[in-house]
């Protein structure tokens, strides 16, 4: 991260603080002048940074959106060369617009987002040309072409140092990973088991995550990774939380010893990932912690993938769900990030919902369910917000340690 | 590396990708073989607006007991099973055997690789397969100009390449090959 990245990340988070109680205006003031952000009408125009960052990405994504309707609304009125000819010249006019922003006019933000257009561009090229020569249904078949897109889109992500293209093309990849899984076995009774090979790709997410951390040229996107492979796992983990699932394993007649190699195959790969952090990351308990935590769930894997068919699993995925959403307030308050904490509580409030609706729906008439649910919702509202408010207390005292707080001088 | 650099090769690269898919597709097309392929009698109308209509052949659905079916080839799960084919005296090719690898057993064949998707036990010994050739292009709103009923024979043109992939070309009504156009 720059100073300047840096100043404006301080200069929006002393801002949240200060809008909740925590530190006061003159406190707020002193801290980035510490930290070199200048007086409060610099620092307002720090602030605008992200502001011109939110509607730069925003409206990269609505162009290419544009240009995927332009091209779908006027289909055959189109000749076929200039359709291909567009597509192309689209993404060099978009990647020459934001290096010439970036390198030549000093817009960053602007330039980036423009980058990132031209990575959409790409993928929407993949997928416009299959449509273009009628490509459907061919080894060129969607599945993939998600990963066709990561291939494009991945090198641009590193060799630019752009974490929203990261992430879209995480986001390709998993989309791959999902829908081929999906298309080799469909309607089949090993539908359900195959999809834990997702749990341990975002596994191998989190693991990559960790290990970029370790590299300070590419730390800046360790937690991309660790987020989307987090997001990958709580998906997988909150759909497996439902017995109706385990139901349909069964009835099924799946049987033990039945899973595709490409479960294991996933899994190995994700293990291999875990085995490597325990041997470069630096040994102390946290560390430990998570890469038993890593170990636990693959473990788990291994077994639902050979074992399928046993009604129990539901429990020990609701046990899993809760389980994380715990580790990510717990680290969230141990490094002093509050997204982790609010996001750990978010992923206990819908599992918490969830739960009600999933046991009480058919028990209880509509009105009861509403009110008895009214009134649970807002208790748990109640705990969370007073359990939240003290975590972020705790977190603004310093800490024996005295490494905990993001921001701090030494 | 300057950053110039570093954008000539992402640039490079992705449209390697874009020209490698678009070479494999015209690779397939150039070096295929063309089957016609008869549609199960359905109604047309049914047909969606969105560009793609999804239709099932009468290979979709093959009775293990009408043609020669290999005890090794598959038939549920999503396993690969090649299904060969022969071209009769109406123009359309029908199968006459499915294996589980690329093998012909009569000289003019061609072989169409798909997944088996289960079987129908409801109807004897009918296994569904699935070969990535269910959805055929059709420009928005142009359906209707396909006839509807079971009056007609409608079939797609299929190029198959030598290792039994396929891609649908245009739909083919009563031996005439169809162009449809946006309405």
């Amino acid at each position: 991260m720059d100073d300047e990245e840096y100043r404006e990340r301080l200069a929006h988070d002393v801002a949240t603080w200060t809008r909740g109680g925590l530190i006061s205006a003159e406190q707020e003031g002193a801290i980035l002048a510490r930290a070199g952000a200048g007086a409060p009408r610099a620092v307002g125009i720090l602030r605008l940074g992200w502001f011109v960052t939110a509607v730069s990405i925003i409206g990269a994504l609505v162009l290419a959106g544009g240009v995927v309707l332009l091209f779908a609304s006027q289909w055959d009125t189109i000749p076929t060369w200039l359709r291909t000819g567009s597509i192309f010249a689209g993404m060099l006019a978009a990647y020459g617009a934001g290096y010439a922003l970036i390198y030549r006019f000093d817009m960053q933000r602007v330039g980036s987002a423009l980058l990132l257009l031209g990575v959409l561009l790409y993928e929407a090229a993949l997928f416009l040309l299959a449509e273009i020569y009628n490509m459907p249904g061919t080894p060129v078949d969607s599945p993939l072409l998600l990963l066709l897109a990561a291939v494009g889109a991945l090198p641009l992500a590193y060799l630019f140092e752009s974490r929203i293209v990261l992430l879209l093309g995480i986001l390709n990849t998993t989309g791959w990973v999902v829908a081929e899984l999906a298309m080799r076995y469909p309607d089949s009774p090993k539908s359900e088991s195959v999809m834990i090979a997702v749990g341990a790709f975002g596994v191998a997410l989190y693991a990559v995550g960790q290990l970029h951390a370790l590299r300070p040229s590419i730390a800046p996107f360790s937690a991309v990774y660790r987020f989307a492979g987090l997001l990958v796992l709580l998906a997988l983990v909150y759909a497996f939380t439902f017995d109706e699932i385990w139901r349909q394993v069964i009835d099924s007649g799946v049987k033990a010893y039945s899973t595709p190699a490409v479960v294991y195959a996933t899994i190995g790969l994700a293990a291999a990932l875990v085995a490597v952090q325990t041997l470069v990351r630096a040994r102390d308990t946290e560390m430990s912690i998570d890469i038993g935590a890593q170990a636990v769930l693959l473990a788990v894997a291994a077994v639902v993938a050979t074992w399928p068919g046993w009604s129990g699993y539901s429990l020990v995925f609701n046990a899993i769900y809760f389980a994380i959403a715990a580790a990510l307030v717990t680290s969230g308050y141990l490094h002093g990030d509050e997204r982790f904490i609010n996001l750990g509580l978010a992923v206990v409030g819908l599992g918490l919902i969830t739960r009600y609706i999933d046991v009480f729906w058919s028990m209880l008439a509509g009105s009861a369910f509403f009110i008895i649910g009214g009134v649970l919702l807002l208790g748990v509202a109640f705990a969370i917000e007073r359990m939240r408010s003290g975590l972020i207390r705790g977190m603004s005292v310093p800490r024996g340690d005295g490494g905990a707080t993001r921001g701090a001088t030494p | 590396m300057s950053p110039a650099k570093k954008l000539a090769i992402v640039i490079v690269l992705q449209f390697l990708v874009l020209f490698s898919v678009l070479a494999f597709k015209q690779y397939t097309v150039w070096t295929s073989e063309t089957v016609l392929l008869k549609l199960q009698p359905a109604d047309l109308r049914d047909f969606p607006r969105a560009n793609d209509a999804t239709v099932e052949y009468e290979i979709s659905r093959l009775d293990r007991t009408s043609i020669a079916w290999d005890e090794s080839a598959g038939t549920c799960c999503g396993m690969p099973v090649y299904v060969e084919l022969q071209k009769q005296d109406d123009g359309l090719w029908k199968a006459i055997a499915a294996h589980d690898s690329h093998t012909h057993t009569v000289d003019g064949t061609v072989l169409i690789k798909g997944r088996a998707q289960g079987e129908y036990l409801y109807q004897g010994q009918t296994v569904s397969v699935y070969y990535g050739i269910e959805d055929v292009f059709v420009p928005e709103g142009s359906a209707s100009q396909l006839p509807t009923g079971r009056d007609h024979t409608i079939a797609v043109e299929v190029k198959v390449d030598r290792f039994g992939n396929a891609t649908p070309r245009h739909f083919v009504v009563d031996g005439q090959q169809v162009d449809l156009s946006r309405r």
